[in-house]
This record gives structure tokens, C-alpha cells and sequence, in this order.
């Protein structure tokens, strides 16, 4: 089915006649930009709604093999795969079962090197929050490609779990840089090989005390890391740029821009056309973009909408076959996921619309991400609470939608890293003839060596660590609140109350697979599966293809033609 | 049998003739006498109340046609269009009378905002549309719009709770209250609903988010509480004054102000002399609490700055003041190359700025459905009696 907003009668007939086939062909013939509206393939569709409720989401594309993933959690974390028309192909999983703490807003990022996503969330041990990731692909045997890593230290009161920690990934450099915002408002972030190991330390990109809301995107042109981000100072708030170098971490000085009475969520993608950054930033409600040469120059800003943008609510995501980005939020006049088209120069393409459907409580905290060859978006965003619930967004638009590119003072762009001016360390970096060192709390450290990576988590989740009230370094910047708690060198705002380490609730039991007492008809054809009793050729829907995973857990349930372990509370869409 | 039928069917044609005729002649009679206006018209209002809007609006189009004054069938015109194909064919035969006329029909135009507005509030899918649709058919008297908002509200859906909350329903804010303690994360849509609702019963819950361990929680609230006159609350605000977040400062140096607590007033005057453009109409908006000459200098300053942003803020501020400037500053914005800067600007003309119904009408053409809601909204409250 295909929905179309503010298109007329001749414009929903010309898009029925438009194969997706044809219309990819006429994205690529076309030279001369065009424009068009949005449309929306299909309704929206809750494709991971585990039960109760969920907090955060967000979805990544795999082209090797042609799917999505989509994460959401709050307690454990659960993926599962959807074809590119937004439909589920995989069983429900978990990636992390919430026995080893609480965890919420989960962040996904692709890469070809490993074949793999990286999932990054936030997770509650003891007291703080910290940054976890696993390597999850299509094709592992239960999806779950690597152990479960800790990316960030516990500092600065640990991780703030309502902004998912940001993932990019430089295809160069063969790594992802993690960036995360601090309960202390700083931004951190750690680089992550294709193993899901952590490189190097925690990379201070942001000092504490006015900080939030990082996103990340990696440029080809430079292979260099993007930081969106925003904050404020004691007299204004603003957004901020940097760029960091991936091949070591280094974070270039930051531009700050976009003065207003507030700037919240952010989101960030490379123009692959022009090699240029385009950044949003929510005003809660509004957003507003600005647009970046690959070597850092800021080109302009422009105003988006009012309509969309708040605190918690901002993805932004480019598409080379459009050349155009889309940006996602809340909506303001509906309870639905309001989009625009960006066009390639940061400006508007399209007024804000609504393309998801059916929220009785509202729509939340969305994302989107392209799909590759392709006009389309798959819309990722949580509809009441309830989990991950996807829309595919399509544009007819080419050739990145009205307007010229920009260009600066300095058009070309400057290929060069920025040395390492990061914050919290004075001095010139001493180990540049070694290739350059990381900063890391305020002084140097030589490549290769960080902040004491964390070890693989063992088998066994281990007991949460109490919280530790080690000393503060800082004043307590929330004297005006009534004090604040220090925690392991952090301070906490008063009456802050990180989730507790809590077990995830027992989940209603599935039914065991019951046994077949006759022979596998299928055996001819490679051998049937036995469901529910019964022999059903494998493949067949709702069968599994391939032995269970689980048995050492107890043998796995087959839902939807995929493994889960007993007792997965799957709600199946 | 074939003779008979046709026997019948000339019978009835003849009938049907001899009716024309008569009507005719009845109408061209009623041309002549002074009468004869209010019989047509009484004959168009009764075709209408038998379903037969098209009728009544030939009748009424020729009795404009007679008299283009006549208020009477206009009204009938405008209320047979409506019934026969909506509001939007309403307001063309409507405009079409305007013409070149200088002065509106309130009575008139009031009619076509109101079926618009049951038009949205029964068609809609937005729910944001519809029941703001719904609100001004409640302010405007309604009792059918209110027991839609109280039904929805009851089934627990935010937009309903919100509206019915800000025309003062106690059980409304009662349910927002609810809402606030199990609503995870960000709390501002709710927060600011509460702070619309202007019942005290919202102060005791906002007060307890000026500890919130979210910023954005905390400026809302601190922002809700000065909305709400919630003077109980000054001692909990001051402190904000100092807190490290900056939307949380502005916020409650504002909320500070409108209680008539200057302890934010230095720093409002402070980032009023800020070099960015966009942070004076930050101070400006905070400080509107005090309209004072300088105030009303500072906000016409901004409307000339080079940001389309900065001037369509302060269009909105100084809108109350000086609407030929608000329109002007706006009117040159709805010409902008962005469209978003458009249809920002589309909206503030509609939230308030506009009052005159040239500007209104055109709104109610609005691409944007919310556009054409408050556009409506507006027209009912300008004519309200």
C-alpha cells in the first residue's frame, strides 16, 4: 500500500505507477534536481514490542544482506531484523538480558569490515550508568557476534541514560568512535575496533558542565568523525561542532554557534555529493541546521520548522541516492513522528509531516537511517512506549532537492586532521612524532595506550559493584539545588536516582516446542522442522532453519522462523 | 399500457412545468414587492431544512443578485454551501460577495469559521487539529465539543486531557497530575499542559520537578509556575537562579518576573545586552512580564535584525502593541525563500497576530490544517459577543 501526503490525485497515480524498481532507476537517470513530497510505503508497523515498556530505539542497515536492525530496551536490550519493506524476517533476541544490570536507549551502527552492527546502550551498574556494545549480525549463530564490552569508565557520575550513546563508524580507519554524554554534562567518547573491543581510552570530548546531547558522523573525504553536539554557558545556549581524527582520536577545537534561550537533541550526517557535514539541533519545539565544510568551516544555518525538534526527539540521516536528508522527530501538532526533507544544502526541502500512524499516547524518541541504492528511509521510533515500531519513508526527489551547495571562505577542503587541542589538556600533545597521543583526562597518553580497557565481561554477569563514594575533584555544581552526591568522583543532582540494578521481571513463559512421534516427512528435501507436534517443511514460516542455539540454556523456543531463548517475552507484531 | 405510462409521465412533466412557471412568476412578483425578499428567502430556508441545499443557494443567488446588500441571503447562500459541499465552498461564495468591499460581514464569516472548525473536529485524523478544533467550539459555547473533549480525556488521550485542562476542567488536570508521576524521561508536554491549565492544583507537582534531575524538566516546570501566578513558589525558584543549566536560569528569572520577583532581573538585563541577536529576544520574551518603553525598543530593534528567526519573534512579542509592525515583519516573512520560515510565520499571523479578516481569511485557505484551526479559533474570539 502507499500513502502519500499533501499529493494530489495525479501525483498518488503517477507514484502507483512508479515501480520501486523505476523509481530507483529514476533516481540514478536524472541528473537535474527535482523535487517531491514525502511518501509513506505502507502503515507503520510495531515490529519489536517485547511487553511493557520500552525506552529508546533505533535502526541500522545491513546491505549485504538486505535488512535492517532494529533495537529498542529498557531492562534487556532486544534487536530483531525487517526486511526492507519495514516487515519483520527474524525471530525477536535479546542482546542483553538485563541480569548484569539496566539498560536503555540502545544506539546501532552497521559496518561491512565486520559484516556486523555495533549496538551500543546505556547500562545501570551499581550506581552510574555506563556505556555497553556488543557486535550483533545477520548472520551469527543467534545474531550475538561477540561478548558484551564496557566503553565508558564510570567518570563525571557515569553515562546520562537518556541520550543513547551515538555511534559512527569510519570505513578508513576500520573503527566506530562511541560519544556519550556525562551526568556532569561533559562528552566522552572511546574508539571501538571491529571486534567490539575498546581502542585506546575515553576520549574527552567535551568538559564537564554544559554539555549534551552528542551525535556522530564519519567522513570519507577526511576520515574524520563529526561531533554534533549542544550546550550552554552561563549566558547563552548554543550548538557546537568538532571533528575527530578516526585513526587516533584526536578532537579538533570546537566552533560554537546557534545562540538561543535552549538547544537540545542533535543529529549529524555527511552530504557524500559535497563531502560537507549537516548538523540539526532541536530548539524544543523548532530545529535548525547548519552546514559544515569537510575540514570544520561552518557555511550557514538555516531554519528548519517549528514543528519538530525537542529535547529528547531529533534524528537526522542522509540519503546519496535523493541527496537529500530527512529529519525525524515527535511531532508537535499530532502524536506522530513528524519528517522533513533536508535538502542537501541544510535548508528545508519540504514542510514537516506526519508519516507514522496509530499512537493513542505519542510518538518517541524516533531515528532513521537509509537504506543503500535506494529513494527509501526506514522511520524507526517508539509508538506509546511499547518497543520499536518502523516506517518506510520514501523521496522523489534527486539530485539533493532545491537550492546550490554551499561554500565558504575556504571551499576546499582541508584534508588535514586538526591536531588535538582537547579539552582538559594544556599542553601540546608530546607523542606527535609517534603518530599522536590521546588526551585522556587531562594529560597525554601514547598512541595505542588509553585508559585501562575493561576485560571482557566473564561468562557470568558479574554482582553490580556497590556504588563507590570515591572523592570529587569538582565543587558540586548543584549547590543551588540542594546539593548534589558524589559517586565514584562524579556528582550526581539531588534527588537523582539512576535506575536501580533491577531483575528483569519474569517474563511469561512460551511454550516448549513439543515433540513430533512420527517420521520427518521432509527428510527428501533436507529434513523438516517439528512444530508444535507436527512436521512443517523447513523455511516454512514459522519454523527455524538451523539448530537451536540455546539448548546449553534449556533449548530455545522457534518463533517466526527464528531462535529465542525460553521465556522471551515476545509480543509478535 | 405504454399510452398510459406516457399519459402519466406528460401529466407529471406538465405538473412540474406548471410549478416552474409558478415559482417563476411568484419570484418575479416578489421582485416587485417589499415583501417579497423575505418570502423567497423563507422559501430557500425551508428547501435547505428539507435537504435541498442547492436550491436554497439558487434562490439565494438570485436575490443577491437583485440586492447585493442583502445581508439576509447572504447569510442563506453562505449556510446552503456549507450544507451542500463545506466550509471551503462557503468562504469562495463568500469571498465572492466580499469583493471589493471594504468591510467584512462578522456574522457571516463567524458562520463559515464554525463549520470549518466542525468540519476538522469531525473528519480529522490529527488529533491535534481536531481537538484544538473541539477547544474553540467549547470556548465558543458548545456543549457537543465539550462532551467530546470530557469523553476522549476520560479514554486517557493526552490532546483531550490538555485542551479540556486549559478551559479549566479540574478532572482534566487531575488526569495530567496522574500522567506527570509515571511519564518516564522528558515531561515537558505535560508539564507545560499543567502550566496552561491556571489551576492551583498543578503548583504542587511542578514545584517538586524544580529538583528534577532533567534541565529541560526543570525549566519547564519553573516556566509552568510562573504561568500559573504561583507566587508560593518564589523561595523554590530562586535557587534556579544559579542553576548550571541556561534554558533553566532564563526560565526561572522569567517565571521569577511575571510573580513580580525581581531576583532574575539582573540577569535578564544582563543577557538583553547580549552581541547575539537571538539571546536579547530570549531576555525580551522573559521580560515581557514589564512592557516598558524600553522593553517595547529593544523588541522593535529585533524585528529589524537580519535573522528571520530573531524578527519573527519579536513580531510575536510586540504583536499587542504595534500590529501594523507584527503584521508587516511577518507579512515579509510569509515571502521568504524558506519555507519553514513560511509556514512559522503562517502560524504566528494565525496564533494572534492577525485581527483583521482579510488576513484570517486567507488563513483559512492555510496549507497548514493548524493554520486554518487557529485562524478559525481567532475569528470566533474576535466576534464573540
Amino acid at each position: 500500500m502507499i500513502r502519500t501526503l499533501s499529493c494530489g490525485k495525479r501525483c498518488v497515480n503517477r507514484l502507483l505507477a512508479r515501480s520501486a524498481v523505476g523509481a530507483i532507476a529514476m533516481v540514478f537517470l536524472t541528473s537535474a534536481p527535482a523535487l517531491a513530497q514525502l511518501t509513506r510505503l505502507d502503515i507503520s508497523k510495531g515490529v519489536l514490542e517485547p511487553g511493557g515498556t520500552m525506552r529508546g530505539t533505533d535502526v541500522g542497515y545491513d546491505p549485504t544482506n538486505g535488512v535492517y536492525l532494529v533495537v529498542t530496551g529498557n531492562g534487556p536490550v532486544y534487536g530483531v531484523f525487517v526486511n526492507g519493506a519495514g516487515n519483520v524476517v527474524s525471530a525477536p533476541f535479546v542482546i542483553m538480558d538485563g541480569g548484569s544490570g539496566w539498560a536503555h536507549f540502545p544506539r546501532v551502527k552497521y559496518t561491512s569490515d565486520a559484516g556486523a552492527f555495533l549496538v551500543t546502550w546505556h547500562q545501570n551498574i551499581g550506581s552510574p550508568n555506563f556505556v555497553m556494545g556488543r557486535m550483533v549480525s545477520y548472520v551469527a549463530p543467534g545474531f550475538l557476534q561477540t561478548p558484551i564490552r564496557q566503553f565508558s569508565d564510570g567518570q563525571e557520575g557515569g553515562t546520562w541514560w537518556e541520550t543513547g550513546p551515538a555511534v559512527a563508524f569510519s570505513a578508513s580507519s576500520h573503527r566506530f568512535l562511541v560519544a556519550w554524554r556525562t551526568v556532569q554534562y561533559g562528552i566522552q567518547g572511546r574508539l571501538v575496533d571491529i571486534g567490539g573491543n575498546p581502542l585506546g581510552g575515553i576520549i574527552q570530548l567535551e568538559n564537564p558542565g554544559g554539555s549534551r546531547d552528542p551525535s556522530l558522523a564519519w567522513n570519507a573525504a577526511t576520515d574524520e568523525f563529526g561531533l554534533a553536539y549542544t550546550g550552554w554557558s552561563g549566558n547563552s545556549a548554543f550548538a557546537m561542532f568538532r571533528r575527530v581524527r578516526a585513526s587516533d582520536g584526536s578532537v579538533s577545537a570546537k566552533t560554537t554557534f546557534g545562540f538561543g534561550a535552549g538547544t537540545f537533541a542533535t543529529g549529524i550526517d555527511v552530504n557524500t555529493s559535497t563531502g560537507q557535514y549537516v548538523m540539526a539541533w532541536a530548539l524544543h519545539p523548532g530545529t535548525n541546521t547548519a552546514v559544515f565544510d569537510a575540514g570544520g568551516s561552518l557555511l550557514g544555518t538555516s531554519f528548519l520548522t517549528s514543528r519538530l525538534g525537542f529535547d529528547q526527539s531529533l534524528g537526522l540521516a542522509f540519503n546519496s541516492a535523493t541527496g537529500t536528508f530527512l529529519a525525524v522527530s515527535s511531532d508537535r501538532d499530532s502524536l506522530e513522528v513528524g519528517a522533513l526533507e533536508v535538502a542537501g544544502n541544510g535548508q528545508p526541502n519540504t514542510t514537516a509531516q506526519v508519516v507514522t500512524n496509530g499512537a493513542a499516547l505519542g510518538s518517541f524518541h524516533p531515528l532513521a537511517t537509509s537504506r543503500a541504492g535506494t529513494n527509501n528511509w526506514n522511520v524507526i521510533y517508539s509508538r506509546d512506549f511499547r518497543g520499536a515500531t518502523d516506517q518506510i519513508v520514501a523521496s522523489g526527489t534527486t539530485g539533493g532537492g532545491g537550492g546550490s551547495p554551499l561554500t565558504g571562505p575556504t571551499p576546499t577542503p582541508t584534508p588535514a586532521p586538526a591536531p588535538a587541542p582537547t579539552n582538559g589538556c594544556s599542553t601540546p600533545d608530546p607523542f606527535v612524532s609517534l603518530g599522536g597521543g590521546t588526551c585522556v583526562n587531562g594529560g597525554w597518553l601514547p598512541p595505542g595506550i588509553g585508559s585501562p580497557a575493561p576485560a571482557p565481561p566473564p561468562a557470568t554477569p558479574p554482582p553490580p559493584p556497590p556504588p563507590t563514594n570515591t572523592g570529587c575533584t569538582t565543587p558540586d555544581p548543584f549547590t543551588s539545588l540542594g546539593g548534589g552526591t558524589c559517586v565514584n568522583g562524579g556528582w550526581l543532582p539531588p534527588g537523582l536516582a539512576p535506575p536501580s540494578v533491577a531483575p528483569t521481571p519474569p517474563p511469561p513463559s512460551a511454550p516448549a516446542p513439543t515433540g513430533c512421534s512420527t517420521p520427518d516427512p521432509f527428510a527428501s528435501l533436507g529434513g523438516g522442522v517439528c512444530l508444535n507436534g507436527g512436521w512443517v517443511p523447513n523455511g516454512f514460516p514459522g519454523t527455524c532453519i538451523g539448530p537451536d542455539p540455546f539448548t546449553s540454556l534449556g533449548g530455545g523456543v522457534c518463533i517466526n522462523g527464528g531462535w529465542v531463548p525460553q521465556g522471551f517475552p515476545v509480543r509478535l507484531p | 399500457m405504454f399510452l398510459r405510462r406516457f399519459a402519466r409521465n406528460l401529466g407529471v412533466h406538465l405538473f412540474a412545468a406548471a410549478l416552474t412557471l409558478s415559482a417563476t412568476s411568484i419570484a418575479l412578483a416578489q421582485q416587485r414587492s417589499p415583501s417579497g425578499e423575505a418570502a423567497a428567502l423563507a422559501n430557500g430556508w425551508g428547501l435547505l431544512a428539507r435537504g435541498d441545499a442547492a436550491g436554497a443557494a439558487a434562490i439565494a443567488v438570485q436575490q443577491l443578485t437583485r440586492d447585493p446588500q442583502s445581508a439576509a441571503a447572504l447569510v442563506l447562500l453562505v449556510d446552503a454551501e456549507i450544507q451542500r459541499s463545506g466550509a471551503p465552498a462557503a468562504l469562495d461564495a463568500y469571498e465572492k460577495w466580499v469583493g471589493t468591499r471594504r468591510l467584512d460581514d462578522a456574522h457571516v464569516l463567524r458562520r463559515i469559521a464554525r463549520a470549518l472548525l466542525q468540519d476538522i473536529a469531525r473528519k480529522q485524523a490529527n488529533p491535534k487539529a481536531r481537538v484544538n478544533a473541539l477547544s474553540a467550539l467549547a470556548a465558543d459555547g458548545d456543549a457537543e465539543a465539550a462532551a467530546r473533549l470530557e469523553e476522549g480525556s476520560a479514554a486517557a488521550q493526552f490532546v483531550e486531557t490538555r485542551s479540556l485542562a486549559a478551559l479549566g476542567n479540574e478532572r482534566a488536570v487531575e488526569r495530567l497530575i496522574q500522567q506527570l508521576a509515571v511519564m518516564p524521561g522528558s515531561k515537558t508536554a505535560l508539564i507545560d499542559a499543567l502550566g496552561d491549565s491556571g489551576s492551583r492544583k498543578a503548583i504542587p507537582p511542578l514545584r517538586a520537578l524544580l529538583k528534577d534531575p532533567n534541565d529541560t524538566n526543570r525549566a519547564s516546570a519553573a516556566d509552568g509556575l510562573g504561568r500559573l501566578g504561583a507566587t508560593d513558589a518564589i523561595n523554590d525558584l530562586r535557587p534556579l537562579l544559579n542553576d548550571p543549566s541556561f534554558p533553566v536560569k532564563v526560565e526561572a528569572a522569567g517565571a521569577l518576573l511575571r510573580l513580580n520577583d525581581s531576583s532574575g532581573l539582573g540577569f535578564l538585563m544582563q543577557i538583553a545586552s547580549s552581541e547575539h541577536a537571538a539571546i536579547r529576544l530570549v531576555a525580551a520574551r522573559e521580560l515581557s512580564a514589564r512592557p516598558d518603553a524600553s522593553w517595547q525598543s529593544l523588541v522593535r530593534s529585533l524585528t529589524n535584525d537580519s535573522d528571520p528567526v530573531v524578527r519573527l519573534g519579536a513580531a510575536r512579542l510586540i504583536a499587542p502593541y504595534d500590529t501594523t509592525l507584527a503584521n508587516n515583519v511577518l507579512d515579509d516573512l510569509m515571502r521568504s525563500d524558506n519555507v519553514g520560515i513560511r509556514e512559522a510565520a503562517s502560524d504566528a499571523l494565525a496564533e494572534g497576530v492577525a485581527s483583521d479578516f482579510k488576513t484570517l481569511r486567507r488563513l483559512l485557505r492555510s496549507a497548514d490544517l493548524l493554520a486554518q484551526v487557529n485562524a478559525a479559533a481567532r475569528i470566533l474570539e474576535i466576534t464573540r459577543a
